[in-house]
């Protein structure tokens, strides 16, 4: 899969609207790009960073999948550096360390609905994934 | 030859040692290879006024070489050192050490390995100094010296019977809204749980200032801890070095690692040898009386080197030591979707003390809350996706703590550091006690249950065995005892085999106890300068 820099910018600011809900700014992309560019992807984790930068539903499920069955894979290596930069980057880490709070019921009901659309992508992750990384062998 | 005492390395020892002396009117030559600590970015600005304002806060909080990014799978521990503490782990070339069943650390740093302590200052009591040759009342005096230098703040309570109270306490420092809603939930059940579970909990003994204290200003919250206090409010050995450097009968040498101190047949130590770092120059110091205070593994690889030098053989140390360190994260369930405090002390501020049949059985528990560390290390363990994790860590960020967990060790032979004198390699070998494993179920086990009668939860599958060696809190090897061989230093820190060399770091300790051991090896530096001068 090449890693073209607008692919790698496009791949950026979906996967840094899932972490956060934000676009990333030229350092953001730039740094990503940095980090990320010039690696080689094939099988599975070729198939979970297509469908990531496919949209905000295809990152959901991509992610869901590979946090469980490709944890080391590449699109999760790339969500957790993007993660990293973000959380010390503003604006984006306010997002991050001082969202909207609501006290332990309020907590507990955002943890509970979370939950259940974490579940609802996995459970589309397998069926659209599984396949994939049955036929890659290990999927590296 | 100079009438100055010849005190080798930086550290926590070798400053209380040397201010010691200076204090008794002896002229001190301190020998360091000294690393530097750059100088802290903003240092009137919070953490978040750092992220807000410095022109690439990443490359800051990750570093460069993203040093401080923990990437999926990776097998690396929650946390790393964050790249503003690069300075104290710098390798030294030429260095080596080999190491099986243990990761050791080490530094060339000014201030040694306490540059990047949490600042836990807990002095051992009696039950615990039973296997060494002196007693608290060596000692507790010591300690009183030591807390009226640095600055201790902590307070008399429940942990006190684990903790001996010692003069120079500070009140301790303002509790964040997490660890004051533990102590009312512990003080509620107290009696229930120091009677069923035999726990207790209390305040922190910290080297952190509430009060400005000899020129240092107390805490002033920036929540900066964790990256390298600005203020020196959070003490380092470096304080110290930076006031001897001001005294005329002090002289410091940076720049020089020793590599032999040439022994006569006579048992004498005749002259220190040092290269210089820039270049490989070899210098020779002379001095009537020479202290080595390198580290445990530093000292051991000096006296190893030198003895082999000396002699065309070096024999191996057995009694290594270290504090297994178990990692418990847990959630406090109250406070859920709640702010958390970022401007605030950043290290532990509550303690936990688990009693044992015997003082070798007792835990001990450093209770932090979690504020302003990095969370990617945590997202990524969470049981959800990576985005749902991401957006469901603000509503548990407050909620989230850690109990790093200290068990004790004790001398086996087997536990060895050798010189492989073709390699110019220090060979480290370590095996955990064959109980080890039924000690740390029982502690965790135990203080799950604790954890759960205040409200928290500490998931099974979350809780981590720290490496042996994580710790740093190396010591014994060459321990103090009342009559004994070459291997052995007498009880004022005197090496057996040469009467002009002291061992004034952990080197000497004859038992670890479950507790951080930095204060007792300035309590013990400051009582062989008193003793043997």
């Amino acid at each position: 899969m090449s890693d073209s820099p607008t692919s790698l910018n496009r791949e950026c600011d979906v996967l840094a609207r899932h972490l956060v809900g934000m676009s990333p700014d030229a350092a953001v992309l730039q740094r990503y790009a940095s980090f990320h560019g010039g690696r080689e992807v094939r099988g599975v984790d070729r198939a979970l960073l297509a469908a990531a930068r496919s949209g905000r539903i295809g990152t959901l499920v991509a992610d869901a999948y590979g946090r469980r069955f490709r944890r080391a894979g590449e699109l999760h290596r790339r969500m957790v550096h993007l993660l990293a930069v973000l959380e010390c980057t503003p604006p984006y880490f306010e997002r991050l360390d001082h969202p909207g709070v609501g006290g332990p019921v309020g907590a507990i009901a955002y943890l509970c609905v979370m939950g259940a659309l974490d579940v609802f992508a996995l459970i589309v992750g397998v069926v659209a994934f599984g396949p994939v990384q049955l036929i890659a062998g290990d999927g590296s | 030859m100079s009438d100055a005492v010849i005190v080798i390395g930086s550290g926590a020892s070798g400053v209380h040692f040397a201010q010691t002396l200076i204090e008794r009117g002896r002229r001190v030559l301190m020998l360091d290879i000294g690393r530097v600590r750059p100088p802290p970015v903003a240092p009137t600005s919070t953490l978040d006024e750092l992220k807000r304002t410095l022109d690439d806060p990443a490359a800051y909080f990750l570093g460069e070489r993203h040093q401080a990014l923990v990437l999926p799978a990776s097998d690396e521990e929650y946390y790393g050192f964050p790249p503003s503490k690069d300075y104290v782990f710098e390798p030294l070339e030429g260095q080596r050490t080999d190491a099986r069943g243990f990761a050791p650390l080490e530094s060339f740093a000014t201030g040694g390995l306490a540059q990047a302590w949490t600042g836990g200052s807990y002095p051992f009591h009696d039950a615990e100094l039973a296997g060494w040759p002196i007693s608290y009342d060596d000692l507790g005096p010591r300690y009183d010296t030591v807390a009226r230098r640095i600055g201790i703040s902590g307070m008399e309570d429940d942990l006190a019977p684990f903790f001996p109270v010692h003069d120079g306490l500070q009140p301790p420092i303002g509790l964040d809204e997490h660890g004051s809603r533990l102590m009312r939930a512990y003080e509620k059940k107290r009696e229930n749980l120091r009677r069923r579970l035999g726990t207790r909990m209390g305040r922190a003994r910290l080297a952190a200032l509430s009060q400005p204290h000899d020129g240092r200003p107390e805490c002033s919250n920036l929540g900066r801890c964790l990256w390298g206090c600005p203020t020196h409010a959070l003490y380092t050995p470096a304080v110290t070095l930076g006031q001897l450097q001001t005294h005329e009968n002090f002289t410091y040498v940076r720049g020089v690692a020793v590599t032999e101190l040439a022994l006569s047949d006579g048992g004498r130590v005749t002259r220190v040898v040092a290269r210089e770092i820039d270049g490989g120059a070899e210098r020779t110091f002379e001095g009537d009386t020479v202290a080595l205070a390198a580290g445990a593994l530093g000292s051991a690889r000096i006296l190893l080197a030198s003895l082999h030098r000396a002699a065309g053989d070096a024999p191996e140390l057995g009694g290594l030591m270290d504090n297994r360190q178990v990692l418990m994260p847990f959630v406090n369930l109250g406070m859920l979707g709640r702010r958390f405090e970022p401007d605030s002390y950043q290290y532990h501020q509550l303690a936990i003390g688990v009693e044992g049949r015997t003082h070798r059985d007792y835990v001990h528990g450093l209770v932090t809350t979690l504020k302003t560390a990095l969370i990617h290390p945590l997202v990524q363990s969470l049981p959800t996706s990576l985005g749902i994790g991401a957006r469901a860590f603000g509503r548990l960020h407050a909620a989230l703590g850690l109990v790093n967990v200290n068990f004790s060790d004790h001398r086996r032979d087997g536990n060895r550091v050798a010189y492989d004198a073709e390699r110019d390699t220090l060979v480290v070998s370590y095996a955990p006690d064959a109980d080890e494993p039924a000690r740390i179920a029982r502690a965790t086990s135990t203080l799950r249950t604790f954890l759960r009668a205040l409200g928290c939860i500490a998931p099974k599958g979350m809780t981590r065995m720290r490496p042996m060696g994580a710790s740093v809190h190396y010591a014994g090897c060459i321990p103090m005892a009342e009559s004994g061989g070459e291997l052995t230093s007498t009880p004022d820190g005197r090496w057996r085999g040469a009467e002009n060399l002291y061992l004034v770091d952990g080197i000497t300790f004859p038992e670890l106890p479950a507790k951080n051991l930095t204060f007792t090896l300035m309590a013990n530096a400051t009582r062989i300068a008193e003793e043997a001068f």
